[in-house]
């Protein structure tokens, strides 16, 4: 295998890391963006999706289905995590940062009580590989690169296009002036906390079969989609994607030459650094 | 008003801590008394928290990241880590300095990035999360030097020569003197520096950064001191817990401890160095009374104090206190 293959593959491999990380950091980005409430349980909301691929198969259901009930149920979950106590929240960052954390333990520990510790495997839905430069890339890696590549132009596309998501950019402008032309506050933020939930349960769906699914694996994600959003900026959703194919990116790279810890702290120390000296993020024009 | 409140606050965790270790000794003796000592470092360690949350508004998912590096630099000099180093050369002493200035260090490095990159309010909590995950998994991988899942094992315990004189904190009831003669030190001296004209400015932090940069304050500046200061006693917290625990392990360092810690301030009552000092007993302690019971209960029984601190609004057990005192009016009038 020749050194430009090598590249090459690094590059797929790191498009895969970018995309995963990407799915995961919009729902964070909208709910912490629009809403103002820093999810701490958004990493478990991931495990959520993630366990119930994993309940799926072990109903004996298909991989596509599995994902499709993730995206329902983590849905659902955040459905009802709003309407109880989320919705207290809004405009209290911190209480919502002890809260959510609070949470974010409950939701780990009742997956540990009903799933064991035990790390689980979950097999991709597509197996196989795309013959490419002279090596197989798994076909699977090319689902999540597509699937990535129609959902972010769908948020776009939702959040600039409708009236929903019309109502939501004028909530988080002005949320009272919002409602006085009649848009129910109350409402848009529990669909945009929805919205956020069930792309976290997409996303954990999908990177199931790539990690082993254990009740804690959502911390990783949880800091690794917040750096992306700083550094990205909260302005604006260009920035989450600027953030996640940033960190993404250079933990491919980093990972390549170490361990993806050693990628991971480094990645951190950069981040620090850079929002010393941006602290607006990277891609947010002021 | 200074030394009178250090006072008064040293004096009630001198209270607490005999009271704890009364009822710890009563209930299962030496090993309980064990126990309770352990309890009262984390309470110095909430005492740090309080500080730098209670006080200054600046939230922290980090802090064990320096109580856990303190109980490392312990564990390392007393273990003979850092022998080429004449002065380090395994004693107490240099254990517990360096327990308190490495974690001050780590903390003006990291703090110069954060508060100059004006990194405030929910990011800043995030980022110290982020920093304390990353640090233990770091601690995880590098087995070498931080001992990977079995930690470092056989700590040697406080041992103190001055002179002829000679102390080993080995029988229970002298490492539980000599916690609590610190906890009470580091308690009035905490409170005697949140009555200086720093303490109030600290004040300022919390209830509004803006109005504290209009009156000229470096704000930035306040932050690094206080957050430095917080450290240090993070950090010594940090020291002697390993040298009581006589082992210590990745997750001192973790986000688990870290929000534990929150939990405690929460529970006990922001802004009051005792509250925070209460909290951390009394959680530790009814968390073991519970993993009697059920040990894998624990997280949810954590996870469900963070939730009913928030919901319930009110200041913890100094809130309640407050309450009771302000419906009683007092004869004195003080």
């Amino acid at each position: 295998m020749g050194t430009g293959a090598l590249i090459a593959l690094q590059g797929l491999n790191s498009a895969v890391i970018i995309s995963t990380l990407l799915l995961v950091a919009i729902g964070l980005w909208i709910i912490y963006g629009l809403m103002g409430v820093l999810n701490l349980a958004h990493g478990e909301l991931l495990a959520l999706g993630a366990y119930t691929v994993v309940a799926a198969g072990m109903l004996g259901l298909n991989g596509w289905i599995g994902t499709l009930l993730a995206v329902i149920v983590v849905g659902f979950i955040g459905y009802l995590l709003e309407r109880t106590f989320v919705h207290r929240l809004y405009l209290r960052p911190l209480e919502s940062l002890l809260a959510t954390w609070g949470l974010s333990l409950i939701i780990r520990q009742v997956l540990q009580l009903v799933f064991g510790a035990a790390p689980r495997r979950v097999s991709a839905p597509v197996t196989g590989g795309v013959p490419m430069l002279g090596m197989a890339f798994p076909v699977y890696y090319l689902v999540i690169l597509a699937t990535t590549a129609i959902i972010v132009p769908l948020i776009l596309w939702l959040f600039y296009r409708t009236t929903l998501g019309m109502k939501i950019r004028a909530v988080l402008q002005d949320r009272e002036m919002a409602q006085c032309l009649g848009v129910k506050a109350a409402t848009i933020n529990t669909y945009a906390f929805v919205i956020g939930a069930a792309l976290a349960g997409f996303a954990g769906a999908m990177i199931a079969p790539l990690i082993s699914v254990e009740p804690w694996m959502g911390s990783a994600f949880l800091v690794r989609s917040f750096m992306a959003v700083i550094v990205g900026g909260v302005g604006a959703i260009l920035g989450v994607v600027g953030g996640s194919a940033l960190i993404g990116g250079l933990e491919g790279v980093i990972a390549f030459f170490g361990s993806s810890v050693i990628a991971q702290v480094i990645v951190l120390g950069l981040v620090i650094a850079i929002i010393r000296f941006r602290p607006e993020g990277l891609f947010t024009q002021k | 008003m200074l030394l009178r409140r250090s006072l008064t606050t040293g004096i009630t965790v001198l209270i607490i801590s005999t009271i704890a270790g009364a009822l710890g000794h009563g209930f299962g003796g030496e090993a309980g008394l064990r126990q309770i000592t352990q309890y009262l470092v984390l309470g110095l360690f909430a005492m740090s928290v309080d500080f730098l949350w209670g006080y200054s508004g600046l939230l922290s998912f980090g802090q064990a990241v320096f109580f856990g590096l303190g109980a490392f630099c312990y564990a390392w000099v007393r273990k003979g880590t850092f022998a080429f180093i004449p002065v380090l050369e395994n004693s107490s002493l240099a254990g517990l300095l360096s327990a308190i200035v490495l974690p001050a260090l780590l903390a003006v490095i990291v703090g110069y990035f954060l508060f100059y990159g004006k990194i405030t309010g929910p990011n800043f909590t995030v980022v110290t999360l982020a920093l304390s995950f990353l640090v233990s998994l770091l601690a995880l991988g590098w087995s070498g030097v931080f001992g990977g899942y079995t930690g470092l094992p056989h700590v040697p315990p406080l041992a103190l020569t001055l002179g002829n004189w000679e102390m080993s904190a080995r029988a229970g009831m002298t490492s539980f003197v000599i916690v609590t003669a610190l906890c009470v030190i580091a308690a009035a001296g905490l409170r005697s520096i949140l009555a200086t004209p720093f303490g109030l400015a600290l004040e300022g932090l919390r209830d509004s950064e803006q109005r504290l940069q209009y009156l000229g304050m470096n704000v930035a500046q306040v932050k690094m001191v206080v957050w430095t200061i917080s450290a240090a006693v993070a950090g010594l917290a940090g020291g002697i817990y390993s040298s009581i625990a006589g082992y210590v392990a990745y997750d001192l360092l973790g986000v688990l401890l870290s929000t534990e810690a929150v939990v405690w301030v929460a529970v006990g009552g922001r802004g009051a160095l005792v509250g925070a000092f209460l909290g951390a007993v009394l959680v530790r302690a009814v968390s073991y009374a519970l993993s009697g019971i059920a040990l894998s209960y624990w997280m949810l029984f954590l996870g469900v104090l963070f939730i009913l601190v928030v919901l319930l609004g009110s200041n913890g057990i100094m809130g309640l206190v407050e309450r009771f005192r302000r419906g009683v009016p007092s004869a004195t009038g003080s």
